[in-house]
């Protein structure tokens, strides 16, 4: 009997008692090693495996390309002289060029959406005149350009709300507040000498050191990612939504004299993947403990690719006792199939009120049905009853979880302390900056001179006489 | 509303639930890795105190893009939720940061990050 994921064992058939089952899954060892392997040694790795990089990337050209880069930032870096700022920029859209080249030749039959090439030019691209223009304001600006750019690649990425919030947050909320504090922060220009270029911002410390050091890293970074990411293993893609939890029939296994243990409940799902299973017990209403010895309530089981079946232990309770519990499987770490099976409420209720597309005055579902699972692929709803009789219906548009809903409920179920903690230091930043802000600071002696030089030589230059100087310049220092 | 729905449809990898390869989660992962390494090199190179901080942001932009294409490979909302602490955090940073720039500026009269070179211990 197979059921949308499911194969339930009838009574009388024997489960195999298996090795993923948690009580007997033992450490492997060497699978520990071949994970801490290449964190520690990259390029002895890299040197053992030598196919895995020219999987994703072709390693000549990854590596010219970020020599390339290297000389081209260390060229548009702001430096003494005249500094070949277009010419750098040139060679580092070359050298980004040359890099996905490199990739996507490695990769031609699954290139990324053509609105990846895009955006990434235009992130990188303004990424470069962030750190390479001479002047504040200009820099946070470019800046707004990479957030725009990247907020791109989330939709790309189906992320759409992050990439809305992205956009507000940073461009609209934090890079006001950068642009604020440059306008704070820069002497105004007087009437006589134009806005000049502080030495500070017209030369760069050591370019030359930091853009090697910084493209090394970039190019060990790309080479381990690329052990990394070829040893991922693929998700599948979610197919559908298994709403309800399936009922598992008790297994009649082997009875001792006292007919007090019954051995174990056992069911056959199938699994494409690695994915581990929430295994609960009730009695009517009731959820119950099982044997911590032997399983906890709503502890997860591993299930490996290809093993379909799994079997779990009652110790200490008769086949009757057994016989009343309601045991189920949910899916503990499967994406939105989790997440969706905890969002019964919202389905069932629009489901009861959602009426038949062809006659709105029925109801899509009758009165003793309830939801089992949601086709995605063809938008259906696969409907039950307590005879197992299967409707399938079309998805009511509605009803369909979407991006923001998901990350809501992704957060708000499974982060809720980061929710506070986030919280907390939001509230701490705010006490910070109001401290700060109210904080008396003296200038600095040196500073203090140096300002009063200023103002002498400029109203040397002028009419006024030399004492009225001296007070307006001690005056314009401590403003 | 439809019309949205169907420009980021159009927008989108079109086969939002399918499956990505890792060889496309890897241009991601280079394009972020880029991102870092840029901000990275600004904020040794740059003597100005607001562009330093402001490369410290662009070093967490790449660390979101990583995030989110890892989000989308495995299929899971964890990791957009962590762009939103991310964000949080780039907040709660700016703020301290640019009161402290602010702090100094008046101070010195002066962002160069190396009139500060007599804090080294």
């Amino acid at each position: 009997m197979s059921r949308s994921g499911f194969d339930v064992l009838r009574p009388g058939e024997h489960a195999i008692f298996h090795r993923s089952h948690p009580l007997l899954s033992s450490t492997d060892p060497s699978r520990s090693t071949r994970i801490l392997r290449p964190l520690f040694f990259p390029f002895l790795s890299v040197i053992a495996e030598p196919q895995a990089l020219p999987e994703l990337v072709q390693p000549i050209l990854l590596y010219i390309g970020c020599a390339l880069g290297a000389l081209g930032v260390t060229l548009a870096l702001p430096r003494r002289g005249t500094s070949p700022q277009v010419v750098g920029g040139l060679i580092v859209g070359a050298a980004v060029g040359a890099i996905f080249l490199a990739m996507g030749l490695a990769n031609v039959d699954r290139l990324p959406n053509i609105n990846f090439y895009v955006f990434s030019f235009i992130a990188v691209g303004a990424a470069l005149r962030v750190v390479s223009h001479p002047r504040p304001v200009y820099s946070a600006l470019y800046f707004i350009l990479t957030i725009l750019a990247s907020s791109g690649l989330y939709v790309i990425l189906a992320a759409e709300f992050m990439a809305f919030a992205l956009i507000i947050v940073y461009a609209g909320a934090i890079l006001i507040t950068y642009l604020f504090v440059i306008m704070l922060a820069t002497e105004s220009p007087t009437e006589e000498q134009e806005e000049a270029l502080q030495e500070y911002d017209r030369y760069s410390r050591e370019p030359l050191a930091a853009t090697i050091v910084g493209f090394v890293l970039l190019a060990t970074l790309t080479t381990i990612m690329a052990n990394g990411s070829s040893q991922l293993v693929q998700a599948p893609g979610i197919k559908g939504y298994e709403i309800a939890s399936q009922k598992v029939n008790l297994g009649s296994g082997e009875m001792d004299d006292t007919h007090r243990i019954s051995p174990f409940v056992a069911a056959t799902i199938r699994a494409d993947r690695p994915m581990s299973l929430r295994v609960r017990a009730a009695r009517g209403s009731e959820v119950i403990d099982l044997d911590p010895n032997t399983l906890e309530t709503g502890m997860p089981i591993k299930l490996e690719p290809g093993e379909n079946s799994i079997a779990v232990p009652f110790v200490g309770m008769s086949d009757e006792q057994a016989a009343r519990l309601d045991v189920w499987f949910t899916p503990a770490s499967a994406g939105d199939l989790e997440l969706l099976a905890q969002l019964p409420g919202r389905l069932k209720s629009g489901m009861s009120e959602a009426r038949s597309a062809d006659n709105p005055k029925i109801p899509l579902m009758r009165e003793d049905e309830w939801v089992r699972s949601i086709d995605l692929s063809s938008r259906t709803v696969t409907l039950t009853n307590h005879t197992d009789t299967i409707r399938v219906v079309p998805l009511p548009a509605d009803l369909e979880v979407n991006n923001v809903e998901g990350v809501a409920f992704t957060l708000l179920n499974e982060h809720p302390g980061a929710i506070e903690i986030a919280g907390v230091i939001l509230l701490m930043a705010m006490l910070g900056a109001v401290v700060l802000a109210r904080k008396k600071v003296e200038m600095d002696d040196a500073a203090k001179f140096a300002a009063q030089q200023r103002s002498l030589v400029v109203v040397d230059a002028g009419p006024v006489a030399p004492s009225g100087g001296i007070t307006s310049a001690s005056s314009g220092g401590k403003s | 509303m439809n019309t949205f729905a169907e420009f980021t449809h159009v927008l989108a990898q079109s086969d939002y639930p399918g499956v990505m390869h890792a060889g496309t989660l890897y241009h991601y992962l280079v394009t972020s890795a880029l991102l870092f390494v840029i901000g990275l090199i600004g904020f040794v190179t740059r003597r100005n105190l607001i562009i330093m901080f402001l490369c410290t942001e662009l070093m967490f932009q790449a660390a979101g893009i990583a995030l989110i294409a890892f989000s989308r490979f495995h299929l899971n909302h964890t990791g957009e939720t962590f762009v939103i602490f991310v964000l949080t955090i780039a907040a709660a940073e700016a703020a301290l940061a640019l009161a402290l720039v602010v702090l100094l500026f008046r101070r010195k009269e002066s962002l160069d990050a190396s009139l500060w070179q007599d804090l080294k211990g």
